[in-house]
């Protein structure tokens, strides 16, 4: 308990401190803070998956998807509904939530799609849980491409309603933080650690590793949701390919690079490549260095990212924090305790066998 | 009886793309249990190389066509696939991943995201028409490539040293150098022979759709990646089944589906790909059981 207070208050201030600096800023820093803080969640979401489960799963942008579009048809206000989305089934129409309900109830939609899909992703592990998921992502884009009635298709959808401001995001940021360090420190999350480390061992020790994934899965996919939701209400306005292949390959991006297995790591990761892209942005739109123009080309910033990511994957592969969380890389700072000169009592005595 | 025919001429140049695609994926798979997503890009590069050198006599489009597509894919295996060869197959994946989403963003960088269009082999867009049975020369030119192709590189497999040693890779890699392969020249083989698969892929798909974008590398993978999991990953003649097997039921898919359910194609293909995986994770065709035993 006192571990997952330290640690999460630890990662909270971090993400408090960012986002203090980075709200200081001029209007671009600002919004680039708010996308780093909803890029956190959707991280964070997706480390209670796959950090701890150690399974890949590229398809929960599908969950952040449908957690999206609950929050546009939930909080559109009726006139707009009636010109947007003119053919919404019934019930649906009338439909106005507040913006942190909507958050939790796109949560919850999206936990309640997890779950109808969880019996047969736990049961896969290695390279066919990725393909297998990947394919979640793709047939979940074709039905956002074509389900008018509901998505308006590629035309995409606006939303109206004032957008949330940087210190709701934190709020939300910070709530993940906590499920997500406090998940790691609940039996399912021990037991699953321990299935990530080896499965059959874990299976022998009989840990029911179905049913630990299944839970971590679904909760995952609620705080994925949570983050479609947000984004939904803090950029006003999106489209399926919002939700496709560029934002799984930066969430994936920042989760390898700060490292998988840890929360510390997902908010490093955010943190570092978030920085990073904003810095590629400036670069993209064309600077001076040194008296030498640099034209503006766009992609630059995602060739950044991508040579970042192929970095850290042959240098560093268990990323920046290098598996570590945050209260022990500050511990292991303090200068370790000197060596014992006399060897351990149980060495001193030896094998009965070999002295013999 | 005409429309059978019809079916069975489209099912068969769909099918031949897709096994195309397939090949390219399941043999690096093979070899090093990589699931190169970084495939459909050396399409789309060629599909550059099409569009610059259109214009050029076609031998010595297909030839500069080859030639930078097999380059890439060689500095592609060298650069970025040998530092982490032998690590989980999921890193690999994002690996692969990282490399796809670089290439694609230098191309965005020198040619920028709007698409290109380039007439190439405009003598294969006329058609022979028999009766009510339209074949564009297109098909066959793509259904006979294909198959020459495909001989090739199983006489290839069998009849060369090379070949033979790839073979024996891809059975168990710490073996076959235990017993004398080199590593890297069969993996950089491998790499290089995909090269010539997806020049291949990107002259015959500018030819057919004539439009040249840098995300265009996206649907061949895709579409390669699910035959050779059809077929069971990295086994080769299961890719090129699960090549054909996936061009009837595509095409079978858009003769069949009503017109309000067209667009869901795509949904229905990769939910049957998904529940595959779920309750076949080795391939409908491989037998062997993929499972880890203890």
């Amino acid at each position: 308990m006192r571990t997952v207070a330290v640690r999460a208050g630890l990662l909270c201030a971090v993400v408090v401190a960012a986002a203090a600096l980075g709200q200081a800023g001029d209007p671009r820093l600002v919004r680039a803070t708010g996308t780093a803080l909803i890029m956190l969640v959707l991280v964070l979401g997706l480390n209670i998956f796959i950090g701890n489960s150690g399974v890949f799963s590229f398809g929960h942008l599908a969950f952040m998807g449908v957690g999206a579009y609950v929050t546009v048809i939930a909080r559109l206000s009726e006139a707009q509904k009636s010109f947007q989305l003119p053919d919404l089934p019934g019930g649906l129409a009338g439909l106005e939530l507040s913006g942190p309900m909507a958050v939790l109830v796109s949560g919850a939609v999206a936990a309640a799609c997890a779950a109808v899909l969880a019996a047969p992703v736990v049961r896969l592990s290695g390279l066919t849980a990725s393909l297998a998921t990947f394919a979640i992502l793709i047939a979940a884009n074709s039905v956002f491409e074509n389900w008018e009635t509901v998505t308006r298709g590629s035309a995409g959808l606006i939303l109206d309603a004032d957008p949330p401001g940087i210190w709701t995001l934190v709020l939300w940021a910070c709530l993940a933080v906590v499920v997500a360090v406090g998940f790691q420190r609940t039996r399912t999350g021990v037991r699953l650690t321990a299935s990530r480390e080896d499965e059959i061992a874990a299976r022998a020790v009989g840990i029911r590793v179905w049913a630990e994934r299944g839970a971590a899965f679904v909760l995952s996919a609620f705080v994925v949701g949570a983050a479609g939701s947000l984004f939904a209400q803090y950029f006003s306005s999106l489209n399926p390919d919002s939700f496709f292949l560029t934002l799984t390959f930066t969430a994936i991006a920042i989760l390898v690079v700060g490292g998988l297995t840890t929360v510390t790591g997902a908010v490093a990761g955010t943190l570092v490549v978030s920085v990073a892209l904003e810095l590629l942005r400036l670069v993209e739109r064309g600077v001076y260095l040194g008296g030498w123009k640099v034209p503006s080309r766009s992609g630059l910033a995602e060739v950044g990212l991508a040579l970042v990511l192929l970095g850290v994957l042959v240098v560093r592969p268990l990323g920046i924090t290098g598996g570590h969380e945050i209260d022990r890389l500050l511990r292991r700072r303090r200068p370790r305790p000197p060596r014992r000169r006399t060897p351990a009592p149980e060495e001193e005595h030896g094998h009965p066998a070999r002295t013999a | 009886m005409t429309t059978a025919v019809q079916f069975v001429l489209d099912a068969l140049t769909a099918g031949s793309f897709y096994a195309l695609f397939a090949l390219g994926i399941a043999l690096i798979f093979g070899i090093m249990q990589l699931v190169n997503f970084a495939h459909g890009e050396l399409i789309m590069v060629g599909a550059y190389v099409v569009y610059l050198t259109y214009r050029w006599p076609w031998p010595a489009m297909i030839a500069a066509t080859v030639a930078a597509v097999v380059l890439l894919a060689l500095l592609m295996e060298r650069i970025a696939f040998r530092p982490v060869r032998g690590a989980n197959p999921a890193t690999l994946l994002i690996t692969s991943f990282a490399v796809s989403f670089l290439l694609q963003n230098l191309a965005q960088m020198a040619f920028t995201t709007l698409p290109k269009s380039a007439d190439a082999l405009p003598a294969l867009s006329r058609s022979i028409t028999a009766g009510r049975i339209t074949i564009s020369w297109l098909s066959v030119v793509t259904i006979v490539t294909t198959a020459v192709l495909l001989v090739a590189l199983a006489l290839f497999l069998r009849r060369t040293r090379l070949g033979v040693q790839m073979r024996a890779a891809a059975e168990d890699f710490g073996m076959a150098q235990l017993c004398g392969v080199r590593g890297n020249r069969v993996v950089a083989a491998a790499f290089a022979i995909g090269g010539v698969l997806a020049a291949a892929g990107s002259v015959l798909l500018v030819s057919q759709t004539g439009g040249i974008s840098i995300t265009m590398g996206l649907a061949p993978v895709l579409f390669g990646f699910t035959a050779a999991a059809v077929g069971g990953l990295g086994s080769l003649p299961g890719a090129v089944a699960g090549g054909y097997l996936l061009g009837f039921g595509t095409t079978l898919l858009q003769y069949a589906l009503p017109y309000q359910l067209a667009g869901y194609r795509d949904a229905f293909l990769f939910l049957g790909v998904f529940a595959l995986m779920s309750l076949r994770p080795g391939g409908l065709l491989r037998t062997a059981g993929a499972e880890v035993r203890v």
